[in-house]
This record gives C-alpha cells, structure tokens and sequence, in this order.
C-alpha cells in the first residue's frame, strides 16, 4: 500500500494574517468536496493527462524509465493501464475522493513566520 | 527474445553503428507550400512545425519581429488570449511559438486524434490575429520588467555584447533589445509585418508523428487554402560589421563575485568544408564534460562550475564561442589557460585514445538524439533551411569517423589563433 501526501502551501503577501489565508484555503477545499466539477474541466485534465504520458513514451529512455517505475511498484504491466485509471475518472468519483481525503483529522497545518 | 541476465550485454563502440537518417516524405500544397514530413513512432502524437520567413533579418524596426511572432497567440478577431489558450489546453495540445534571425515558427504538439480539431486554430493565428493594444501593453510591460532584471546579470550582458562585436549592432545575430526598441513598438508596426510575413508571407511545413488518415487534405483545407507563397520576400543585405577592438572588460555590477567570458571568433557556415572537421576539434577543446578545458579549468584549477565552447548555428555565417563564468580574481588566469589550451592544440597532436573518447561521444549523441519521429524531422529542418541534404549529415559522420591527429592539428592552426578572438568580460 503506497502513500501519498497532498500539499497545499503559500507565502503571504505582509499583512495577510494567517489565519485568513488559512480560511481561503478551506473555503477552497469545501467547494471541491460539496459541488460537482463540471465535466469540461474533469475532460480537460484527462486529455491534458493523455497527453502527457504519451508524448513522455515517445523516448526509449522514457519508456524505459516507465517499465522500471512500475515494476518497482510490483508489476511492469501496470504502465499499460495507467491511461485508462485516468480515463475512468469522473466528476462523481473526484468528490467521493475529496469528501473521503480531505477530513479535519488527516490534516496537519505548518505556520512559518520571518523573523520580524 | 529472452535475455540471458548471467551475461553482460555486448559493449559495441559507437562508431562501429551504421548510423542513418531516414529520409523524409514530401507534397505541396495547393498554394504551392511545401510540407516535409516524418511518419512514424509508437505513440499517437504528432506534431507540425509552420515555418515563416518572419525572422528578425525582415524587420525595419527593432524588436518587431519577435514581438509579432510573440503576440500571434494572444487573440484572433474571434478569440481573447485566453479562449485560445484554453482551446489548446484542453486538448492537450502545446502550441509554441519562436522567433529566430531568418525564420520565425508556430509549433503544435498533439495527439493525433486532436489534430483534426486544432488545425483550424492553429490556421486562425495566422490570418485573423489581431494584436490589440491591451495585449501589446502588457507585453512591452513584462518585456521591459523582464529586461531591467536581466541586466543586472553578467551572463546576459555578456551574451549580447560577443554578439554585438562578432556581427555589429545592425545586423539581425548582432541586434538586441533595448528599453527604447520595447517602447517604441506600436500596434500598426506588429499589424504591417505580419500582414506581410505571415498572413501574406512565405513558409514551409515539418510534420512528424502518427497522422491522421486525412491529414493531406486537412492541410489542404486550412493551410494551403491561405494567401501564402504568392509574394517574393523583399531582398536584404545584413553586412557583417566586426568590431575593431578585440579585448573588452566591463563593470556591469561593482559588487559582483563573478565575471562572465566569452571568447569568439568568426567562423564559417555549415557549408565550408572545414565545419565537421572543426566540430571534432571544438568537443576535444571544449565541447563536452570530458574536455580539455572543462578538465583544465574546472577540474584542476577549480576557477568556475563549467567551461563550454561551441559553433553556433546561424545560416548566413558563425562564430566559434567559448563561454563561462568564473570567480572575479580568476577571470585572467582563465583567459590564459584557454589561450594555453589552444596553444596545446596548435602545437601538439591529440592522443589516440582521446581522440577515439571524443568520436565515439560525438557518434554516440547524435545516436540519442535521433531518437524518435520528432528528432529526425529536426535534423532534416535544420538541413533543409539551411540548403542542405543527405550528404552533409553522411560527410559528417564520415569526418568524425576518419579524422586523424594531424588533421585536427592543422584546424587548430587555422582556426585557433589567439589574435582572431574577440575577449570579454563582463562583471
């Protein structure tokens, strides 16, 4: 079981107080977890994500560098169904995720000030 | 095939390949542009390279060229800057665009299947663009902001100056932006030039990839339907201006740790016989990690992170350029160790096994960078606009292949004279 973490970071513009930025931020992450993204924008990442594994296995390094990454993983095969992973994805799924990951207990808040 | 993994794999030389450049597809058309293309790869992505005779040599204006070429994205009479941008994006489509000294491109990477969908587009930048004044605005905004930043660096400063001494200031390699050029250009002044090199201009068409099955009569139908190729280019005459004095120190930044050198003369273009053979001599001099000032300069001495010489790659004429940055106390011990090392080249032979290093790195890039559909119609534009064919790239690898010590001697008393070089260093 792999694991990833998500990140959101900002340096504020002086004045900004942290806790405002913070709010901004959440206010964000609520509308991604309670409305539905338009279809457009989903097909706009899907094709943009199409795009760019296939221009990446036009190089035999590339490919190469594909073949080793997923057995890594545990199974070369896997590199020939990444395009569809990303092609089965739909607006519905994306909030289902949002809603499951993006939960007050999973996450961790770093404030990191200057000096003055 | 099964591999046998107990066995290592066979270490073949990369000068025992026999390297060849798969030739390239040719039609017209019906306007009479030609289109030179590339079928093949794996993957279903394509991509297509619309060449106009748009460069800087065309403009009667400072900087008009490039901007025009720039801004060719930024809005047709029916799309703002930003629908275009989307439309491509959400194909996932890359449209570039560049400007060089003779030419000027607009460049489209696509999966095949899109490409149906973006052609039309791609046909609307060049003939209903419209280069409003809002998105000139901001465009002499960000070039003068991004202008004032990089002259504060030496590298930059550098950069342009070599080029002002090699070629003069009037002339397309030797001309650069100044804060008056970005000013003064005016809406009308970007509308004229690309009624004139683009809408009206000449050009010529690189594809590669997988094509779709229609691609000849898409082409047909948004790009060979356009005025194009109808009008003879205006005539110019860029004479090559050397600056008189040689040896150049400017203060651009009192404070600074660090100088920027560069080095050049005037060199030949790719049709004089002695450019292949010179390329072998400047990757022994200075044109790969392994070379002798790269191991001099960095290596021994430690006076800067990288040294590089290389033959720039212009049409008309080049020049043979060393450049690197190095520690502001060090700056003249540089410049005498690479006149040293050109001094070791003029009067002693290169070894054997340094030479046989270097054929077989030079054989070796070349190899990885025909790698795909894309690289190969590179090599065949880059050949094409400078009127060559199948027979340099073979006499090229023919030369790497043969060339002997006292050949490369004999170039690097030609060639690598100490009084020939312009010497700068900006810190």
């Amino acid at each position: 079981m792999s694991c990833q973490i998500g990140l959101t970071e900002g340096k504020l513009v002086k004045g900004v107080s942290m806790s405002v930025a913070e709010q901004a931020i959440l206010e964000e992450v609520e509308k991604i977890k309670n409305e539905l993204l338009p279809q457009k924008e989903v097909q706009k990442v899907i094709n943009k994500t199409e795009s760019i594994i296939c221009f990446e296995d036009m190089s035999i390094m590339n490919r190469a560098h594909s073949l080793a990454f997923y057995e890594l993983l545990g199974d070369a095969e896997m590199m020939n169904q990444e395009l569809e992973k990303y092609q089965a994805v739909t607006p519905e799924r994306i909030q289902a995720t949002a809603n499951a990951i993006f939960q007050d207990q999973n996450r961790n808040t770093l404030y990191y000030y200057s000096k003055n | 095939m099964a591999l046998d993994r107990i066995k290592a794999p066979l270490i073949k030389d990369a000068v025992d390949f026999d390297i060849q450049l798969k030739p390239y597809q040719h039609f017209t058309l019906d306007n009479g542009v030609e289109v030179y293309s590339y079928e093949g790869g794996a993957e279903e992505v394509m991509m297509m390279d619309l060449v106009f005779f748009a460069g800087n040599c065309y403009e009667e204006k400072n900087w008009v060229a490039a901007a025009t070429n720039f801004l060719l994205k930024n809005g047709t009479h029916q799309k703002t800057a930003f629908e275009l941008n989307d439309y491509f994006e959400f194909y996932g489509a890359y449209v570039n665009r560049t400007c060089y000294n003779e030419t000027a491109t607009i460049n489209l990477h696509t999966l095949s299947k899109h490409f149906e969908a973006l052609l039309p587009v791609v046909s609307e930048l060049i003939t209903e663009s419209n280069f409003s004044e809002e998105e000139l605005k901001i465009y002499q905004q960000n070039q003068l902001q991004r202008l004032t930043l990089n002259l504060k660096k030496s590298d930059f400063i550098a950069n342009r100056l070599i080029d002002e001494y090699l070629f003069g200031i009037a002339h397309p390699y030797g001309t650069y932006s100044t804060e008056a050029a970005f000013k003064n250009l005016t809406r009308e002044d970007l509308v004229q030039f690309y009624d004139r090199f683009y809408k009206h201009g000449k050009a010529v068409i690189f594809m590669a990839g997988k094509f779709p099955k229609n691609m000849q009569s898409l082409m047909n139908k948004y790009i060979g339907a356009l005025p194009l190729n109808q009008k003879a280019l205006p005539t110019y005459d860029h004479p090559i201006i050397s600056a008189a004095t040689k040896k150049y120190s400017i203060v651009n930044d009192a404070s600074s740790v660090q100088g920027s050198i560069r080095m050049a003369r005037r060199f030949p273009n790719r049709h004089h016989p002695d450019f292949p053979g010179t390329q072998v001599l400047n990757n022994v001099l200075g044109g790969f990690f392994g070379s002798r000032l790269m191991r001099n300069i960095r290596e021994d001495k430690g006076y800067t992170y990288g040294i590089h010489s290389y033959l720039q790659n212009h049409v008309q004429e080049c020049a043979w350029m060393i450049s690197t940055d190095a520690g502001k106390d060090v700056c003249g011990a540089t410049i005498e160790e690479v006149y040293k090392e050109m001094a070791i080249l003029r009067n002693e032979k290169i070894d054997e096994a340094e030479l046989k290093l270097v054929k077989n790195y030079m054989l070796g890039a070349l190899l990885g960078d025909l790698d795909g559909p894309f690289q190969i119609m590179n090599r065949w534009k880059t050949y094409l606009l400078n009127d060559l064919d199948i027979a340099y790239f073979n006499k090229t690898i023919e030369t790497v292949r043969a060339i002997q010590p006292a050949d490369l001697q004999a170039l690097a008393n030609q060639y690598l004279q100490a009084e020939d070089f312009y010497e700068l260093v900006v810190y």
